[in-house]
């Protein structure tokens, strides 16, 4: 019991951590993090710049703090997007005749099978780069994962003998979902939610990586990485602070959601004795 | 058993209908006009109105749906616009790179994950089970890009261990070969350890408390025998189809790592492709890696179901 305690304690405190830096950057940051200081570049960490400077000269430690905060976000919207549209497609195919729901299945298991940085790509060929077209990209590759989850979820629970109970009461299909229905998934769909974001900011940085995430000046940990490759050879520091701080921040995430899931599966084994 | 495997091609084949169809409409949305693109900057209007005819771009909506069709039922996957070679002849040039990338990664993963996890499960050794949870955790948060940067760091730059930058095809040199895939091999093999390791380790927790493992114990069937000869046998049809279909994924999912190690495999075809625009391009590499996937994933499900007899007496998996 105490190593689920820990994933769970550890996990909460790296989210703590990356959400902390993240909203500092709003109102404090060492240095401006888009001045560049010429004279400066390349330095390693020091007390002026305590991680030290860019190819520009730009404090890294500002730089990554906006960077979480365009991480962080852009996460977050992308998986509320993604698994409410998930969710909602799942309840659709769950409920409606059975062709159209095993067939709408068929679908989301094509595109799950499907490498997501290839529809990541295509998506962004047509919607053009940026934060926005990539965060919608990383959305719509969160949506196969929810979808299956709560469609298998309600098949389950729509043969349960309190919603046939409810149905005989007259409960119409909407109160149905919403009180009888969802609150039973709740705890799965928590755990899945938190460990999403940890995918989706990985898929996020990759995509600010080659270049199709949030453009110059705006930093992003993705971003930062990709330029410190081209230096990677001559100047190796360079990959080392941004790549620590977004393994942390993943790191998190999928440690929260392990630790939440152990959680409620403990809480459900109480319950039963 | 024919009735099954029918069935399951039909089903196959639905879904690769689906995603050509999904395919042609994305196409369809990517703005640019191809003609332009290949017509270049010193192309006059009729060049590019030439062009235009020859990919059919003249034409109504319908009249490209049906050509598309046609043409991929014919392998003619068109002509790259950016590369002036046709497609199919890129894909088949660069295959290669991306197989032997996406088959070994694969396979030291497998084999990885098959070890540690079983040992996790059945040995009820809290030191190696806390190792593997820390394993998956930590090589499903590793950003594969930044990894290849570290791997980059260590062994080409400081210790010289490998040259990277030439990929050298196995027909030429053996050794060859094999160093200039090793790093992006063990970087694509951390990623996918993770999700591997922990549905080895899942199926093998429930074998521990299956009457017939219980029962081995009690009779006294050493461990190891018991691991290799029964449970694994029983645990591994899930992992298995897990490491096909994400062999399959990798096809067309190592585009980041080729592009640091600078290797000419599918995935940077596809990045140049997008980035130049090349729609021929971009949607033959889309439609063929959707057709290896669904491939893939028929040609582990037709095996595991021959290769359990419950299975093929129950007439197959629930579709």
């Amino acid at each position: 019991m105490r190593k689920y305690r820990f994933s769970f304690i550890a996990g909460l405190l790296l989210v703590a951590f990356a959400f902390a830096i993240a909203f500092t950057s709003l109102v404090f940051t060492p240095y401006d993090p888009e001045a560049m200081d010429i004279h400066n570049r390349f330095q390693g960490p020091s007390s002026a710049h305590l991680l030290g400077t860019d190819h520009f000269g730009r404090d890294i430690l500002s730089r990554i703090m906006s960077g979480s905060l365009v991480a962080l976000s852009g996460a977050l919207l992308s998986v509320m997007i993604g698994s409410l549209a998930g969710i909602v497609l799942g309840i659709v195919s769950a409920l409606s005749p059975k062709w159209i729901g095993s067939l709408l299945q068929r679908v989301i298991d094509a595109l799950m099978a499907f490498p997501t940085i290839l529809i990541a790509l295509v998506l962004v060929a047509i919607t053009g780069k940026g934060l926005l077209p990539s965060a919608l990209a990383v959305a719509l590759a969160m949506v196969p994962v929810f979808s299956r989850l709560v469609y298998t979820m309600m098949l389950e629970t729509k043969e349960k003998l309190y919603v046939k109970a409810a149905m005989s009461y007259g409960c119409g299909w909407l109160r149905m979902v919403i009180f009888h229905m969802i609150p039973p998934m709740a705890s799965r769909l928590v755990t899945q939610f938190t460990s999403s974001i940890g995918s989706a900011i990985l898929l996020e940085s990759s995509l600010s990586f080659l270049g199709l995430g949030i453009q110059p000046p705006s930093s992003s940990l993705g971003m930062m990485l990709s330029e410190a490759r081209s230096y990677v050879l001559t100047y190796p520091y360079q990959a080392l602070p941004s790549g620590i701080v977004l393994l942390m921040i993943v790191l998190g995430f999928n440690l929260l959601g392990d630790g939440i899931s152990d959680v409620f599966a403990g809480r459900r084994r109480i319950r039963h004795v | 058993m024919g009735k099954y495997i029918a069935k399951r091609l039909l089903s196959s084949l639905a879904v690769m209908a689906i995603v050509s169809l999904v395919a042609f409409a994305a196409l369809e949305l990517i703005p640019g006009n191809a003609a332009l693109v290949a017509a270049g900057t010193e192309g006059g209007s009729s060049s590019v109105a030439s062009l235009a005819a020859e990919f059919g771009l003249d034409r109504g909506f319908g009249e490209r749906l049906m050509l598309y069709y046609r043409n991929i039922l014919s392998f003619d996957f068109g002509t790259s616009s950016y590369f002036g070679e046709s497609v199919a002849t890129l894909i088949g040039q660069r295959l290669g790179v991306t197989f032997s990338l996406a088959f070994f990664s694969i396979l030291i993963a497998f084999l990885f994950s098959v070890v540690l996890g079983t040992a996790a499960a059945l040995c009820r050794n809290k030191l190696i089970d806390a190792f593997s949870r820390t394993v998956v955790q930590l090589f499903s948060s590793i950003p594969s890009f930044w990894l290849s940067l570290l791997f980059l760091i260590v062994f080409s730059s400081m210790l010289h261990v490998v040259d990277v930058g030439d990929y050298v095809p196995p027909a030429v040199s053996i050794s060859g070969y094999l160093s200039s895939i090793v790093l992006p091999v063990i970087v694509l093999a951390i990623s996918e350890t993770g999700p591997l390791l922990r549905l080895v380790r899942a199926s093998m927790m429930r074998v521990r408390n299956e009457d017939w493992y219980r029962m081995g114990k009690v009779r006294g069937i050493p461990g190891i025998r018991l691991a290799t000869a029964y449970a694994l046998r029983y645990a591994l049809p899930g992992p298995l189809t897990l490491a096909g279909s994400e062999l399959a994924k990798l096809l067309g999912g190592t585009a980041i790592v080729e592009s640091i190690f600078a290797l000419p495999g599918i995935g940077r075809l596809f990045l140049t492709a997008v980035e130049m625009r090349d729609i021929p391009l971009v949607g033959g590499i889309v439609i063929f890696v959707s057709f290896l996937v669904v491939l893939m994933n028929l040609l582990t499900d037709i095996a595991l179901f021959l290769s359990n007899p419950s299975m093929r007496k129950a007439g197959g998996m629930k579709l």
